[in-house]
């Protein structure tokens, strides 16, 4: 069977971040909590930024270094929680300032975070059919942030940004291991984006059925993988990660449902195991559908070596639908993300007071908001951009509902 | 109505998990009159209380069936249901 996988990923986390305790104190929120979400840092959106200018800020490196081969991408998706229209995909805008072939199908996914693992496995298995040949997916998690002071705690755990995978049959990033994974979805109303302005959330509800859909789809894999165990079988760990916190306490479950309720030793297990992907999140916050992808990019980095190793994922987005799948990851992975430097980029960001980030917060907050026609200054966002930057791709102005946007 | 043999089985299980869960809380100061927030339980403490005491008592919930849970006694009330039922 041929190998299919993930050949290049890149991460795009924005120009500028602010602390965690920043924010908790402009707030005004309990620092005790800090503990809780163990966030560093979130990035922060500039008012010309939005999730066609971040997809193509991740999407650009994998593409210019494609060169001519990019003609083989046949199919381009985006997935996003941040539509900016009902009908006209992210995917089009994308499609164009990439400067794709026209032998190319465009799509736009949405299942709050956990589309982008959809599209990926449907692409995968698109790859393996054999039915076109040496063709190339690109699917890019793009995504803004529209939390401000009502999002309480979830706020400081936000992120932007976006995570763009090129998936073939030349996968240096991750093989997946085809036909292993499990599923789990059901209603739920546990977080939602209803409006372009503001995201609801049952906190509660959304990290019960984080858990319980972690515990269901892992069975499910297992269903397919009968020797899996929890314990043994994934050398390393990748979660969904809202937020730090969270991941760690899903781990603890699955290891006491797996016979292991010492502390020490689970404490041990995570630290071994899902710390390192949990490096780049810490930095960055809730990358949405890209999460998970910006985990995986945290882990290949982050471990102490470049030993081939089986690596467990797990995809949860809310509403909800979930999936534990696998793959190999080895030294060609930390090769063919290193020319990226994310550890570079995230400290590049430009640091925001609470000052700066609340000034910048009306901008951000219509972002996704419609508009049929709109000017962006530049201007005011100077200040922020890094010295040391490539082009950028910049929203100057919407008319007729089009969107127009340059290089700057 | 729950049956009181229950009751007393699911309240001792989820006071057992506070206490196990939050230093410095004792299992019998656990009151079904009040909330896990009140004892200063934040979202994952609360996560990690129900999972636990879902283990203990060997009960498969669907997480739905927690959206209308505000406070022990519900929480309580919901796990005797599904313990009593046949």
């Amino acid at each position: 069977m041929t190998e299919i996988g993930i050949e290049k990923l890149h991460v795009y986390a924005g120009l500028a971040a602010i602390d965690t305790a920043e924010l908790f104190h402009g707030r005004g929120l309990d620092l005790e909590r800090m503990d809780n979400i163990q966030q560093v840092r979130r990035s922060i959106g500039l008012g010309f930024e939005d999730p066609v200018t971040n997809a193509v800020a991740a999407a650009r490196p994998i593409v210019d270094m494609l060169g001519d081969r990019k003609e083989a991408i046949e199919v381009l998706i985006t997935s996003s929680e941040s539509g900016i229209d009902y009908s006209k995909s992210i995917a089009s805008y994308v499609h164009k300032y990439l400067g794709l072939g026209h032998r190319c199908r465009l799509l736009e996914v949405k299942q709050a975070c956990y589309a982008a693992t959809g599209a990926l496995q449907l692409a995968a298995g698109y790859l393996a059919s054999g039915l076109s040949p040496e063709a190339k997916v690109l699917v890019i998690a793009t995504d803004v942030a529209l939390v401000d002071a009502r999002a309480s705690y979830a706020e400081p755990a936000t992120g932007f940004g976006a995570a763009a995978m090129l998936l073939g049959d030349q996968p240096e990033i991750l093989r997946l291991d085809g036909g292993a994974f499990g599923m789990h979805s059901y209603e739920i109303m546990d977080s939602a984006r209803p409006t372009p302005e503001a995201d609801i959330a049952d906190v509660d509800r959304s990290l019960f059925a984080y858990l319980d859909c972690l515990s269901r789809s892992f069975a499910d894999y297992c269903s397919r993988v009968t020797s899996a165990d929890y314990t043994s079988t994934f050398d390393q760990l990748c979660l969904h990660t809202p937020f730090a916190g969270l991941v760690k306490a899903a781990h603890r479950k699955m290891m006491r449902e797996s016979g292991v309720s010492d502390p020490a030793a689970i404490a041990a297990d995570f630290a071994r195991r899902i710390e390192p992907s949990l490096v780049y999140p810490r930095q960055v916050g809730n990358l949405c559908s890209g999460s998970l992808y910006l985990a995986l990019a945290s882990l290949i980095d982050n471990r102490p070596d470049d030993a081939p190793a089986r690596v467990g994922l797990f995809s949860y987005g809310s509403g909800c639908s979930a999936e534990f799948f696998s793959g190999v990851i080895d030294a060609a992975s930390h090769a063919a993300l290193r020319p990226f430097t994310l550890r570079e980029q995230l400290a590049r960001r430009t640091p925001l007071s609470f000052d700066q980030y609340t000034e910048l917060l009306h901008a951000n907050l219509a972002a996704i908001v419609p508009a049929r026609d709109r000017e962006i200054e530049l201007e005011p966002y100077q200040q922020f951009l890094p010295r040391q930057r490539g082009p950028l791709l910049a929203l100057r102005r919407v008319s007729g509902f089009h969107r127009h946007y340059e290089w700057i | 109505m729950a049956r009181p043999e229950s009751l007393k089985l699911v309240l001792n299980t989820i006071a057992a998990n506070v206490a196990a869960t939050m230093p410095g809380v004792e299992a019998a100061a656990v009151s079904i009159d009040r909330t896990l927030s009140s004892y200063g339980c934040n979202s994952i403490d609360r996560a990690d209380i129900v999972w636990r005491t879902l283990d203990d008592l060997q009960l498969d919930i669907s997480v739905v069936e927690f959206s209308g849970v505000a406070d022990i006694r519900g929480l309580a009330e919901l796990l005797c249901r599904y313990l009593e039922a046949p």
